[in-house]
């Protein structure tokens, strides 16, 4: 079944026609019975009019020859022409002719005895009544032909009948209009199931459904409540995995730093094995960022923020891997707010400087800075680095994705989340992310562009008070 | 030092014992909440250092036991709770400081040294940077060994920097230090600060970084 509309039209339309046939047909039969009889009746008016006129008319002369004296002319005169072609002959008591029609042959066409029966002459079939005349003297034979007596009920039969062959059409026409309305409720929910987002699994709403609609939207919402449960327990599963991963990291940390704060300076593999915690130790956090920055989580948690006040503070707090690598950094910028959520902007300006930072030689340079572009607020993060081939700009983006994969030139340790996350935080921002080759002769430039920045001088700045 | 350490995971519970042992602390180690409240009952330690997942309570209410009966005691909790919520919410109820899981040995040091210095014990209300010296008990300072005479805000400035030596100080986070709620606060108090301080200081004690902040460098 393609399509529930076309069926139930062509359904309906079927059992329309096959009911109207029968009715038809039924009806048929009924009028030829009540036709039958209509036309027998008026043979009778027509033999109680003969036994007026005839034998009034004849009276003087009876035994003349009356056969001649009425042929022709008056049949010709159509006298006796009835529509239907009633044709008569007059006999007396023996059966000799009387008076006859023009195409009535001149003996007794049927048996005198009073009647109606079908009689075979001129080539047709003919119905016939034999009627003795008032007087009992003579006998009238009406005789009409049996297929023009036919002929003529059927047209009038068919008259009734067309009308409702020009009417299935219309019915049709009519039937999927209704029906087109009658589905328009169907048509709606698959229309709000196919505008939805992948992550949208709210219930579609069903007060205002008909009653066989409620059941189909109860058992879809059902099983978005489901789907719905089991997205949530894998999030709240990685969320927790993440989470009681610290504890043990945090135990071989302090075992390792302890291991290292006795051991030689170069030993090898001590190092290797402490940047190993923290790589992992990295890993299980940008996880629990990652899960922590998921839209479904932030929904609704946006307000203004002061945009170079938190880099200001994200710079602050890495000042200890800035002095470790006598690193130089510059903030250039305005006072600039944008609408956005703390944790994830913090998220997004600590991965951008902790790569600066990373990917940057000892005594690098690194600049951040912020400016108002028309409506956008637009930050910049400069380092003087290794940078990024310009053919990776867009896969660094990727998750887990590092370049040069697990053995990067710089030896630096990372686990490829980071700017997946930075990429997230812009996603949830409206904002852009771009990298370009840094001004600084070599190295990266990464630019994020958030719409609906706003200077300090603008009242919603005002509102959220200093700024969290 | 007298260090109480309430954890349940035996094996970082032995790392930061020996950690905290290697740098002359004395430490005591329970596993449950229950024993950590009898413990605290039986000697109060200097310092107390609490998980909150605890088997058998929440280290919250460790905290708030310990807050009720008024012990002396510094709390630092250590946890692998690190919303906003909870950091606030552990802090609220009397936690002196807050340090998520997992840490470097050298902030959880760092982080004690504060605590120690808060207690006003005397080698640790000593604080040298090069060539100066912050005693925060007799809130004096000395260059070479002569004292300066420095304003109130000189001295809760140059106290921020000192104390986060090697860690950039923004404007705001001095600003809030300096002044309370409600104290109108001029936009450039904080330049003329550091630059009356700077007059009284070793050249370039004080390092701004344009647009940022302040900061003390490790010497």
């Amino acid at each position: 079944m393609r399509s529930i509309r076309t069926f139930l039209v062509i359904m309906l339309l079927s059992v329309v026609t096959v009911g109207n046939f029968v009715a038809a047909v039924r009806g048929y039969l009924g009028s030829m019975e009540q036709s039958e009889q209509l036309f027998n009746e008026r043979m009778r008016h027509q033999i109680d009019l003969l036994n007026y006129s005839l034998p009034l008319s004849s009276a003087h002369d009876r035994s003349s020859q009356l056969a001649a004296s009425f042929p022709a002319p008056l049949s010709k005169s159509g006298l006796f022409k009835s529509p239907s072609g009633l044709e008569f002959q007059w006999v007396d008591r023996s059966g000799a002719l009387l008076a006859k029609s023009e195409l009535m042959p001149d003996q007794a066409v049927a048996e005198l005895a009073e009647g109606f029966r079908f009689v075979n002459f001129s080539n047709h079939r003919w119905h016939v009544l034999v009627a003795p005349s008032a007087d009992g003297a003579s006998w009238f034979l009406l005789a009409e032909r049996a297929d023009q007596r036919y002929l003529l009920a059927e047209s009038m039969i068919l008259q009734a009948v067309y009308p409702i062959l020009f009417a299935i059409p219309v019915m049709g026409l009519l039937i999927w209009l209704a029906l087109g309305i009658g589905l328009k409720p169907i048509e709606r929910m698959a229309q709000d199931l196919a505008q939805r987002k992948a992550t949208d699994l709210h219930p579609l709403p069903d007060q205002h459904m008909p009653r066989e609609l409620k059941q189909l939207a109860r058992s879809a919402n059902d099983l978005l409540r489901r789907l719905d449960a089991s997205f949530a327990r894998e999030t709240r599963f990685t969320a927790d995995a993440a989470h009681e991963l610290r504890t043990p990291i945090a135990a071989m940390q302090i075992h390792c730093d302890n291991l290292a704060s006795s051991a030689p300076h170069d030993a090898v593999s001590m190092r290797k094995l402490q940047s190993s915690v923290e790589r992992m130790g990295q890993l299980v956090e940008q996880i629990l960022i990652l899960n922590r920055i998921a839209p479904d989580q932030l929904k609704g948690s946006f307000q203004a923020l002061n945009l170079s006040l938190k880099v200001r503070q994200v710079i602050a707090e890495h000042s200890g891997e800035l002095a470790q690598k006598r690193q130089q950094i510059a903030f250039n910028g305005e006072e600039v707010w944008i609408m956005g959520d703390g944790f994830a902007i913090e998220s997004l300006l600590n991965n951008l400087l902790g790569n600066a930072i990373k990917y940057s030689p000892d005594a690098g340079s690194i600049e951040m800075n912020i400016w108002l572009r028309g409506d956008a607020a637009v930050l910049e993060v400069m380092d003087n680095g290794v940078g990024i081939p310009a053919d990776q700009y867009e896969r660094v983006f990727d998750r887990f994705y590092r370049v040069g994969g697990d053995r990067h030139e710089s030896q630096v340790t990372g686990c490829g989340l980071g700017l997946s996350i930075v990429k997230n935080v812009a996603e949830l921002h409206g904002a852009r992310v771009q990298c370009a080759p840094s001004r600084m002769g070599q190295g990266l430039l990464v630019m994020v562009s958030f719409p609906g920045g706003f200077s300090a001088l603008d009242p919603r700045a005002g509102k959220a008070g200093v700024g969290p | 030092m007298r260090i109480l350490l309430v954890e349940d995971d035996e094996l970082l519970a032995d790392g930061i014992v020996a950690a905290l042992r290697q740098s002359g602390f004395v430490v005591n180690r329970v596993a449950s909440g229950r024993q950590a409240c009898t413990h605290m009952q039986a000697e109060a330690p200097d310092i107390l250092l609490l998980d909150l997942g605890l088997p058998d309570m929440d280290g919250l209410d460790v905290l708030k036991f310990v807050r009720r009966k008024g012990f002396p005691t510094q709390v630092l909790i250590l946890s692998a709770r690190d919303s906003t919520e909870a950091k606030v919410k552990g802090l609220d109820f009397g936690a002196d400081d807050y340090l998520t899981k997992p840490f470097a040995r050298a902030e959880l040091l760092a982080r004690l040294r504060v605590l120690e210095r808060r207690l006003g014990n005397a080698s640790s209300a000593l604080i040298e940077v090069g060539r100066l010296s912050l005693n925060t008990r007799q809130h004096e300072v000395s260059v070479d060994g002569e004292s300066l005479q420095l304003s109130r805000r000189e001295y809760m400035l140059l106290k921020a920097l000192v104390e986060n030596v090697g860690v950039i100080q923004t404007k705001e986070s001095l600003e809030a230090k300096l002044y309370g709620w409600g104290d109108e606060v001029v936009s450039n108090a904080i330049e003329v600060h550091i630059h009356n301080l700077r007059k009284k200081l070793p050249e370039n004690f004080i390092k701004t970084l344009r647009g940022i902040g302040y900061l003390v460098p490790k010497a």
